[in-house]
């Protein structure tokens, strides 16, 4: 029998669930997890902005350095001409990109599958390579100097081309990304209401693409604004902010103006993760994620523009590519042509030879090791662990911050934070502990990202009947939770592993003579006019993003494949 | 299918009936549970016997999952108290708990196979290889799946599924089975299957168990006791029979079955005035002379005669809509003397007795026994 018992009052005492052992290890996972991101953020970039915010002495001045900042002529130029370059950079981009994403989606020219993994070269290559690419081909005794109608490359024309190259691909994806959720039924229905051609571009294609393209400029824009790679290599006498940020700091000693420009590279980022923020709020409610994919009509004439136009811009990326790679097989350009490899003897360029790019790859496979375990160990903390909701919160938005912090301000708050007599930490400075720290710091919210969304598509009961069958969360992650993410982990790896080779701009203000990595490397190569051997270090660098690209490639098909029988349908 | 051989009750016994029903299987006093402003469950006390099968039946946002998964401890309630067989439960952490649950999605491990996933909650228990496969052995053998012990979940029909959740959940034979619509997520054929199964199962294993569900078909003819929510409080506790005959409240007499409200009087203590007419009435809840009622008859309750026919106290009632039913006709009436439409069935048998059409006039008569006033106030 059931019975309803006389009611008792509900004014009872609060109940509070008795920890378990595990619930207090998760909760001090989360509380050490805290700790990383208050070490390795939070309290770096406090240290930068108040350092701003100080004399030389440590003193509040308030906006002052600022005030003085601007009031040096040369300053408001580099500031403006940053923001030329990165405007300009981002209409550019932004233009071929969405030209090109269109193609891929909704043409039917041949070769698409092609065209889309060539548009993804620029991805494996540090931003320090088209620059020097550029040098062969446009520079003052490059191959089509013509070509510039007696322009120098040194300066915006080689900035801009540089940094197109560089951002083509971020660009592309997100538009792409935009264009691929439009739902065939909307052209459908615009079609069946007699809407011509044209008309169905301007009310379905464009208003879709509005997010996209919007998405894609602002993260165009930062990442030109921040960029150091591009113009320290073509920039010439055209100084923008970050390598004025970089002649400051390293060259001047000058931190409390450093800091002053710091905060200035950090200003539109912040402004577009907000933006993007509120963008994204209004975006959610409408996209539906059983869109019926479009599948394009054919049309001869539209279908030969595209294949065109891709083909120009293919041509355009390999070339750049094919040209680092020819640049740092010549024995002597441009006097003597002739092919051979002693532009990789790099001991007779540089006093760390190959100790620079031995170097890499440790601090990139310490990242992806490290990096990996963190990020998704966290992720699942965040997202999968019950309780604790205000701090799950907190660590969630910090998580986010890397997004909108530039390389560079990260660099720069580090040597203010753990170069400090005062710091307990203060030993990680000049090994390559503080790399790989700042390293798996700047790449986190990517893959924090990845991570988020495969924990979100597991079953939500898993734990709770783990738990109802008397086995630990721990053992329950182990043996359900990372076998079925694997993939998700395999491609963060990846990620970060890629990244790490390429990335220049922290490491630049924070390696040492021990530590010097391949960016860094050819960055004082090129300094020292040694083009080969910087074109060669910038290769074997793309070599290796891409053989760890193809390696993952054969690693999850082949784990696929093994697990098919319980995946099932799974790309 | 499921088939239950006879070695199974030896090897799960039912949990000992405690002596003389003083300490339930489940006790729960005063148990509150807030989402931010929201109050998802309010005083609820509630006591479940050994061995019952229990259907909490209401609308979606009712809080019968709040209070499902309050007693597993997933989601601990803010204040109350659970005891399970006399032992407060209520601070308890979920690994602390004995129950076992199978959840809508079934929450079966993707990466294990059906045999692991039976067997995932054997390792703690001290049982040796040759114990444990045994185990998992015969609980395949119960659900009717030892053929696909070796598959893994995705290679399974959504029945298939649903019953490999069941037996996890049954494996380390727990003092408490908790079901979260576990039959929602089937197709319809294969959910009248699955739920007879699932009771002659539950039957056989004498395992308390408590089901969440919304469709009060599920509900009627799986559960011992139904506790009918909404709202986050609880309406109504009884047997199938009780909840459908006599309702407690107007929200339980609509949300079982169909059921006509009719705007009434209270004109004594078992009557009410309705329209132009008096109704003899059997059930009066609360109810004194003068009140405004609410009057409740279900459809097939009204009795249904030709114009010559009907009984003394019938009413005259002009057809206005008839629907096929497949077994009964839906007939919508409008009767003059009580002002209003009502809903009627009646059988094919009297369909074809009557002869009735769009128009015709029939009398309609409404048993006292039948019908049920609620005060408004």
């Amino acid at each position: 029998m059931v019975d309803q018992a006389p009611a008792v009052s509900i004014h009872g005492p609060k109940v509070r669930i008795a920890f378990s052992g595990e619930d207090v290890l998760l909760r001090l996972c989360l509380i050490a997890l805290a700790l990383f991101l208050l070490i390795g953020l939070l309290l770096p970039i406090y240290t930068l902005l108040s350092k701003g915010l100080q004399d030389a002495n440590g003193n509040f001045v308030g906006l002052l350095n600022f005030v003085t900042y601007f009031s040096e002529p040369r300053a408001s130029v580099v500031f403006w001409n940053s923001l030329r370059i990165s405007v300009l950079s981002t209409v550019l981009t932004l233009a071929i990109a969405g030209l090109y994403a269109f193609a891929l989606t909704h043409s039917r020219m041949p070769g698409r599958v092609f065209f889309r993994a060539v548009a993804l070269v620029p991805l494996l290559t540090p931003s320090l390579l088209p620059g020097i690419a550029l040098i062969y081909l446009f520079g003052n005794q490059g191959f089509f100097r013509g070509a510039l109608f007696g322009h120098s490359l040194y300066g915006p024309v080689g900035i801009v081309i540089g940094e197109v190259f560089f951002t083509f691909p971020i660009a592309l994806l997100i538009v792409q990304t935009s264009l691929l959720t439009i739902d065939r039924r909307l052209y459908e229905a615009a079609t069946a209401l007699r809407a011509g051609r044209l008309r169905t571009f301007f009310t379905v294609t464009l208003p879709a693409m509005r997010f996209g393209l919007g998405a894609a400029s602002f993260a165009t824009f930062t990442k030109v604004f921040t960029d150091f790679g591009v113009p320290v290599v073509v920039g010439g006498s055209y100084p923008v902010l970050a390598t004025d940020l970089y002649q400051k700091v390293i060259g001047g000693f000058d931190f409390q103006m450093g800091a002053v420009v710091g905060i200035l590279l950090f200003i539109p980022a912040a402004v577009a993760f907000v933006a993007g923020h509120l963008l994204q709020r209004g975006r959610s409610a409408s996209v539906d994620g059983r869109a019926v994919v479009y599948v394009p009509a054919k049309s001869q004439a539209r279908d030969l523009a595209c294949l065109l136009f891709c083909s120009v811009v293919a041509l355009a990326i390999l070339s750049i590519l094919v040209m680092a790679v020819l640049g740092s097989l010549f024995k002597l350009w441009p006097y003597n042509l002739s092919l051979s490899f002693s532009s990789y003897n790099f001991a007779e360029y540089e006093p760390s030879g190959w100790g620079a790019y031995r170097n890499s790859l440790r601090l990139s496979g310490m990242v992806a090791l490290f990096g990996t375990a963190l990020v998704f160990f966290g992720a699942y903390l965040l997202e999968r662990v019950p309780g604790a909701s205000w701090l799950r919160q907190a660590i969630g938005f910090c998580c986010m911050i890397p997004l909108a912090l530039p390389g560079m301000v990260l660099g720069l708050s580090y040597i203010f934070f753990f170069n400090s007599p005062s710091n307990p930490f203060g030993g990680i400075y000049g090994t390559i502990a503080i790399l790989v720290l700042s390293t798996v710091v700047h790449l986190y919210t990517v893959p924090h990202l990845t991570a988020l969304t495969a924990l979100k598509q597991l079953d939500p009961g898993l734990e709770a009947v783990g738990s109802s069958l008397k086995v630990s969360r721990f053992a329950t992650f182990g043996r359900v939770v990372v076998p079925v993410c694997l993939p998700t982990i395999l491609r963060i790896a990846s990620y970060l592993f890629m990244n790490s080779m390429t990335t220049i701009s922290a490491l630049v203000f924070l390696y040492s003579a021990n530590t010097k990595v391949a960016t860094v490397s050819v960055v004082l190569l090129n300094d020292n006019a040694m083009l080969g051997p910087a074109a060669a270090m910038s290769v074997l660098i793309v070599a290796t993003s891409a053989t760890v690209v193809g390696l993952q490639w054969l690693l999850m098909h082949g784990l696929l494949r093994r697990t098919q029988a319980w995946r099932g349908r799974e790309s | 299918m499921l088939n239950v051989p006879d070695g199974i009750a030896k090897l799960s016994p039912p949990k000992p009936m405690t002596d003389d029903g003083g300490t339930p299987a489940l006790r729960i006093r005063g148990l509150s549970k807030s989402f931010g402003g929201f109050m998802a469950l309010e005083g609820i006390d509630l006591d479940i016997e050994q061995g019952e099968f229990v259907c909490f039946l209401g609308p979606s946002g009712c809080g019968k999952t709040t209070l499902l998964r309050a007693i597993a401890g997933l989601d601990p309630q803010n204040r109350g108290t659970i005891h399970q067989g006399g032992r407060d439960i209520s601070r308890l952490p979920v690994t602390r708990r004995d129950f076992g649950i199978v959840f809508q999605s079934y929450a079966l491990f993707p990466n294990l196979t059906v045999e692991r996933n039976v067997a995932y909650g054997l390792h703690g228990a001290r049982l040796s290889r040759e114990q444990r496969k045994a185990r998992v052995g015969e609980l395949l053998a119960m659900v009717g799946l030892e053929s696909q012990a070796a598959k893994y979940p995705a290679q399974l029909s959504g029945g298939q599924q649903q019953r490999v959740a069941l037996a996890r959940a049954l494996a380390p034979s727990p003092g408490l089975l908790l079901l979260d619509e576990p039959l929602s997520a089937l197709d319809a054929q294969v959910r009248l299957h699955l739920r007879d199964q699932l009771r002659r199962l539950q039957r056989c294993l004498g395992v308390t168990t408590i089901m969440v569900t919304h469709d009060q078909d599920e509900a009627l003819a799986t559960a011992d006791q139904i506790v009918v929510m909404n709202q986050g409080v609880i309406e109504q506790v009884g047997t199938p029979e009780e909840v459908f005959e006599r309702p407690a409240s107007p929200f339980v007499a609509g949300f079982l079955g169909d059921m006509n409200f009719i705007p009434a009087v209270a004109a004594s203590r078992n009557s009410v005035s309705v329209g132009t007419t008096q109704l003899d009435v059997a059930d009066m809840k609360d109810v004194s002379p003068g009140d405004e009622v609410k009057l409740c008859i279900r459809p097939a309750d009204i009795v249904v005669e030709g114009p010559s026919g009907g009984p003394p106290t019938g009413l005259e009632a002009v057809v206005e809509t008839i629907s096929f039913r497949g077994n009964f006709y839906r007939l919508s009436v409008n009767c003059h003397r009580i002002g209003q439409g009502l809903d009627v069935e009646i059988t094919r048998g009297a369909w074809e007795r009557l002869a009735i059409d769009a128009g015709s006039v029939v009398i309609i008569g409404m048993p006292a026994s039948k019908l049920i006033a609620f005060n408004v106030a």
